[in-house]
């Protein structure tokens, strides 16, 4: 992936496009630097810990991180919201 | 004075009726009066179900007079975008191909029952971007949908004519779907009220998907009590769609407050109020003075990797989209338009890693997020879009070389939040000085919509953003003003 294409490197003709570059240019895909996702991933990069760990933590099974549980623990317990009486 | 119709709120036209004063034949002959005088501009809709809605309002009526119970939204018009499962009709989806995809559905998308057993009356399928891809409004097969308050300006995609019929007041209230944006942008462009809920709030059965990951579906409405009363009715498990908590979730049907004393508004500049058009930072000025006149504080919180949730959103959405489109990419890829077609490509080219790093980070980076967010205010507040409102010709295909980072920062504000899977909300602030509206998006925790409703609520009373119509359409009514 060349990651050095940006979104106005490419002239869109009603024709549309053809190459890989150009389709990964037009979806905004660059902007998914590999490179920046590998330094993210093997901690590198200033990264939130956590992530850095959970990298970690994934090699073992048991530490797997759930996106439906990290919902419902980030979510607000539930109350009444406080309405005009 | 001509009386548009529908006009007013939901709860409104619901009174009317059950005094008498008002009936659902009555507001659906309206609505299909408003359609076909407002609709030759506008394009909102792919089809018009005139019969069938007429049908289902006499007797809506008579059940309103043998005394039987009312649903929420008892007698009221709405539209659906083209992508759902009805037995009246196969979706186009916005496509030139999948309603010749037979059979007809012999069962109702989940949220269409769920509005139905309501009292719902759907008049009609409203247009969308091809496949739901494109936050613009164009359709290579149907032409685009027109902004009703300048034709000449984008009505916003995907779900562009939900926004653009509840704007045009066609229908009370309108359901889309938002993958990264497609709600909350023709909300935004059009000054209409549109939320994209919690991730796995609201069922997606017998909706077209787009993406596994990060489909949503929601209301737009001209009202935020309207949006509140269609959320309700749209969500909780239906024992299909296992994305679907089964938590129980408070959704209030009084949102009411008299004001936000306590309430703490979160700001960020490094991201979200960066790279943005002046007209978007007077809006968010704007909404800043009144949510203060209302009793909030307002803190600025510095939150990471915003950029990264963009990005990382895009791994998922392209990835899934190509996967769900695989078959017939392969098999019949002339039938797509050449902009939809090759975007849905790229996603052919993400590496599995990529998207399975992305699925990786995404509970930890939600965690990060609203650590760093929300231990620090209640409600976040951004500009909608980091643009102005576009115009059709400068968002289409052979637009020059901008197009596309016009088109980036129509999503700029928006993608992120369908990675986190948080409730973000389209509250309409005033007009700019080309007489278009521009928006703020309200964000909240996981599951706390009835937050951001209760805030959009007293910005509504502050703008009185509901009563304003569209002057393009409305010649003859007041001019709306311009803050």
């Amino acid at each position: 992936m060349d990651t050095t294409l940006g979104h106005n490197d490419v002239t869109v003709t009603p024709q549309g496009v053809t190459s890989d570059q150009q389709r990964l240019s037009l979806a905004g895909l660059p902007t998914i630097d590999p490179a920046r996702l590998g330094r993210l991933l093997d901690g590198s990069a200033p990264i939130l810990s956590a992530v850095s760990q959970a990298v970690q933590e994934s090699q073992f099974h048991g530490f797997e991180d759930s996106f439906a549980q990290a919902l419902l623990d980030c979510a607000e317990p539930v109350v009444e919201e406080p309405g005009t009486p | 004075m001509t009386q548009y119709c529908p006009q007013g709120e939901i709860a409104y036209a619901i009174s009317q009726l059950r005094s008498g004063q008002s009936s659902a034949e009555a507001l659906t002959k309206s609505a299909l009066q408003s359609i076909e005088r407002f609709d030759r501009m506008i394009g909102a809709f792919r089809a018009i179900d005139s019969e069938y809605a007429l049908q289902r309002a006499v007797q809506l009526d008579e059940q309103l007079k043998q005394g039987n119970a009312i649903g929420p939204l008892h007698g009221i018009p709405i539209g659906l975008k083209d992508m759902f499962y009805t037995t009246r009709r196969i979706p186009s989806g916005g496509s030139s191909f999948l309603a010749t995809l037979g059979p007809r559905p012999t069962h109702n998308a989940s949220i269409v029952s769920r509005l139905e057993a309501a009292g719902a009356i759907i008049v009609g399928y409203l247009n969308m971007t091809e496949f739901a891809v494109g936050p613009t409004g164009h359709n290579a097969h149907y032409g685009p949908c027109h902004n009703p308050y300048n034709t000449d300006y984008i009505a916003g995609g995907s779900s562009s004519g939900s926004g653009a019929a509840v704007a045009a007041r066609m229908v009370f209230a309108s359901v889309g779907s938002d993958t990264g944006g497609s709600i909350r942008i023709p909300a935004a462009v059009n000054g209409v009220y549109g939320i994209k809920p919690t991730f796995g709030l609201i069922p997606r059965t017998g909706s077209m998907p787009l993406s596994y990951s990060l489909d949503t579906l929601g209301p737009l409405a001209r009202h935020p009590s309207d949006l509140a009363t269609l959320l309700k009715v749209m969500a909780g498990s239906d024992g299909i769609d296992a994305s679907v908590h089964t938590r129980a979730v408070h959704l209030p049907s009084d949102i009411t407050r008299r004001d936000l004393k306590g309430l703490r508004i979160g700001i960020n500049d490094d991201f979200f109020n960066a790279q943005i058009s002046d007209e978007s930072k007077r809006t968010l000025s704007v909404a800043l003075d009144y949510l203060v006149e209302l009793g909030a504080t307002v803190e600025s919180v510095s939150i990471r990797y915003c950029e990264e949730h963009k990005a990382l959103s895009r791994a998922l959405f392209y990835a899934e989209a190509a996967a769900i489109h695989g078959h017939w990419l392969r098999e019949r890829l002339s039938d797509y338009s050449d902009q939809v077609g090759n975007r849905l490509l790229t996603g052919m080219m993400v590496p599995a890693m990529t998207y399975l790093e992305a699925q990786l980070l995404r509970p930890k980076l939600l965690r990060t997020f609203v650590s760093e967010a929300f231990d620090r205010c209640d409600i976040l507040i951004t500009p909608a879009m980091a643009t102005d409102v576009p115009t059709l010709q400068e968002t289409n295909a052979g637009g020059g070389p901008l197009m596309w980072s016009v088109i980036d920062a129509l999503l700029r504000n928006a993608a992120g939040f369908n990675y986190l899977g948080l409730p973000a909300l389209i509250a309409p602030i005033r007009l700019t000085s080309k007489g278009l509206p521009s928006s703020v998006q309200l964000i909240a925790r996981p599951f706390a919509e009835s937050k951001t409703l209760s805030v959009a609520y007293l910005l509504e009373q502050m703008t009185k953003f509901s009563s304003l119509m569209p002057a393009q359409l409305m010649q003859g009514n007041a001019a709306p003003n311009i803050v």
